[in-house]
């Protein structure tokens, strides 16, 4: 689903974090937001689906403003996978189950288990379904929170850095699965990475953040050395392969 | 997204009918336990005098005396203040996302006695008498019990209001909470400085929580606030699950986290001041149950709640008939036996690193 996000503002007590940020997601779009540490990626996928109120702007998912909506709304809209998850003594079955609490009046139903059971053979997680989630290692239960994202079958996702403890084999199967479903489904997806060549290798678009602001906005062929230099602050190198560059820092 | 292969998990299921076995044998080990309770005392009641009791067929006077005035009111204030007292540790770990939840934590329990004292030294219900098992008698139980409430209302209020004023997090709330405690507690030990000696008498007393002293009305009044604070906490078992995937997480699932525990700190606030100002302070059962049945059954709200319920019932009630037994003909209060009781668990929970 198409995401508009508009003049968005937002600040903590004493801080500016994000300071008229302005950009769209198109369906079956993937955007990458990537800034250095502290920039306000991790603000601005919070203030998408309202886990912070924003001061000024707004954001529109469909044509709807998302502060027309209930929290149960949005949830069913939006699916968000946090950077930090704290675990409890919940097996990872019940933990993904959650997801499914937007869509629930009264209790889960055979179908609520049935998606569930879906993704969990999707993810190949099978075997750590019914072990408690505290017992997990991070890049497990970095996979349990993106499958909890995903039995909510939301049309927009927001990830907080969902590859940040997968290996790569994890990383590479996460990203290929949110890129299918992407493409398949009336879905969009917003994630905040650290690893530029990932981004470049996945999302359609990167959103560089640096101080709360947008810096740039580009396709992947657009990306050149000035703009990760103003980003980051670092000289690097770009080598194409196929028709998107692979960015590559200088040694020294 | 498409249910690819949609085939019932049956390991999950497995799962799900072990815990409802567990929670099932719960229940009737505590239904067990009432009826062994009802019979033992310093007069015995034999088991099927007391089966043939509960469905009407009653003819002897003196068991029916003992059994309806005495055991059965006492057993099942037991019974259901050990519920309230659980279930509302539960509530309270979950929603302050501290394991020390509890009542003590929020300071409820030091208001009560502090209300208790109160209206011993100010309006002169407590008296000393030499009768039976109580050597010191409230003159006036339901002032006691109303001043102890009023202080429990109080500290909940005041709880209540800095975290809507503040919008703080729950570690605050567990801070405020413990500054309050001390402060009644302060105010407790101001009161007993000046009282008499059978006005300090009486206050102690007091805070010796003792399930015999609810009569059948006041069984009535805890019965009904304990089931309908139950009925609530089960009605929010997904939400609390969802609080403890982190608050983030549960707003993005549709949580009104803020509203959700203020609402469930309120409700459990108003069970334990209900059951504290009838039976005195009673520790450790809102705590260490809890604990006990994450430690057992794990974390999941859905049978958590219920197992806290059974097991808080279990343990006061077999606390109970144990002070009772123990010192016959004396009744010993049960507030010291759950803390024997609490204690060496909680020291294991700190041994064993339990983490939440």
């Amino acid at each position: 689903m198409r995401v508009e996000i508009r003049n968005l503002s937002f600040e903590y007590r004493l801080k500016q974090a994000l300071r008229d940020i302005s950009f769209s997601v198109a369906e079956h779009e993937i955007v990458a937001v990537l800034g250095p540490n502290g920039a306000g990626k991790s603000t601005l996928l919070k203030c998408m689906n309202r886990v912070l109120d924003l001061n000024k702007g707004s954001i529109l998912v469909g044509n709807e403003d998302i502060k027309s909506l209930s929290r149960v709304g949005i949830a069913r809209r939006m699916g968000y996978v946090a950077q930090r998850n704290e675990t409890a003594r919940l097996t990872a079955f019940d933990a993904i189950l959650l997801g499914r609490h937007p869509h629930v009046k009264y209790g889960i139903s055979k179908k609520d288990i049935l998606v569930c059971n879906a993704i969990i053979d999707r993810l190949h997680m099978k075997e750590l379904s019914l072990r408690y989630i505290d017992q997990l290692s991070g890049g497990e239960l970095q996979k349990v929170c993106i499958a909890r994202a995903l039995v909510q079958e939301p049309s927009v996702l927001l990830l907080d850095e969902p590859t940040g403890s997968l290996d790569l084999k994890n990383q590479v199967e996460i990203l290929r699965l949110i890129r299918t479903i992407v493409d398949g489904h009336d879905v969009s997806a917003v994630m905040s990475l650290h690893d530029i060549n990932t981004a470049i290798h996945y999302a359609d678009r990167i959103v560089f953040i640096r101080e709360g602001q947008i810096h740039a906005v580009c396709r992947k062929n657009e990306i050149t050395v000035e703009t990760i230099r103003d980003v980051y602050g670092i000289e690097v190198t770009l080598h194409y392969t196929e028709d998107y560059p692979v960015v590559i820092p200088a040694r020294y | 997204m498409h249910i690819d292969k949609a085939q019932f998990p049956a390991e999950y299921s497995r799962y799900i009918k072990k815990k409802i076995v567990f929670l099932t044998a719960g229940s009737v080990l505590l239904l067990v336990t009432i009826l062994i309770s009802v019979c033992l005392g310093s007069v015995g009641v034999p088991v099927f005098y007391v089966i043939k009791a509960l469905f009407g067929a009653n003819d002897v006077d003196k068991w029916n005396t003992i059994l309806f005035n005495i055991r059965l009111p006492r057993v099942l204030t037991a019974v259901f203040a050990g519920i309230g007292l659980s279930v509302s540790g539960v509530a309270m770990q979950s929603l302050l996302r501290n394991p020390l939840g509890s009542p003590f934590t929020l300071g409820i329990s030091q208001a009560a006695a502090f209300g208790a004292a109160l209206s011993v030294m100010l309006l002169g219900t407590g008296v000393m008498r030499s009768t039976g098992s109580a050597a010191v008698n409230i003159t006036n139980p339901y002032l006691t019990t109303v001043s102890a409430f009023i202080f429990c209302l109080l500290t909940t209020g005041v709880l209540m209001a800095i975290s809507r004023l503040k919008r703080s997090s729950p570690m605050a709330m567990v801070l405020t909470g413990v500054a309050l405690g001390s402060l009644f507690q302060a105010g407790t030990m101001f009161l007993q400085f000046f009282a008499d000696d059978v006005q300090l008498a009486a206050m102690v007393f007091w805070t010796f929580g003792d399930v015999g002293r609810t009569n059948w009305n006041e069984f009535f009044i805890i019965m009904a606030t304990v089931t309908v604070s139950v009925i609530f906490f089960v009605s929010q078992r997904w939400k609390y699950n969802a609080l403890d995937a982190g608050s983030d997480t549960a707003k993005s699932l549709g949580v009104p986290v803020e509203r959700v525990g203020i609402i469930g700190l309120t409700v459990s606030s108003l069970v334990t001041a209900v059951i504290i100002s009838f039976v005195g302070i009673i520790g450790f059962i809102g705590l260490v149950c809890p604990h006990m049945v994450r430690r057992l059954i794990g974390d999941d709200h859905r049978f958590l709640i219920p197992g806290s319920c059974i097991t808080g019932g279990i343990i006061l009630l077999a606390a109970d008939t144990l002070a009772r037994l123990i010192l016959i003909p004396h009744v010993f209060p049960v507030a010291i036996l759950t803390s024997f009781l609490g204690v060496p668990v909680f020291i294991f929970l700190i041994i064993r690193g339990y983490k939440r």
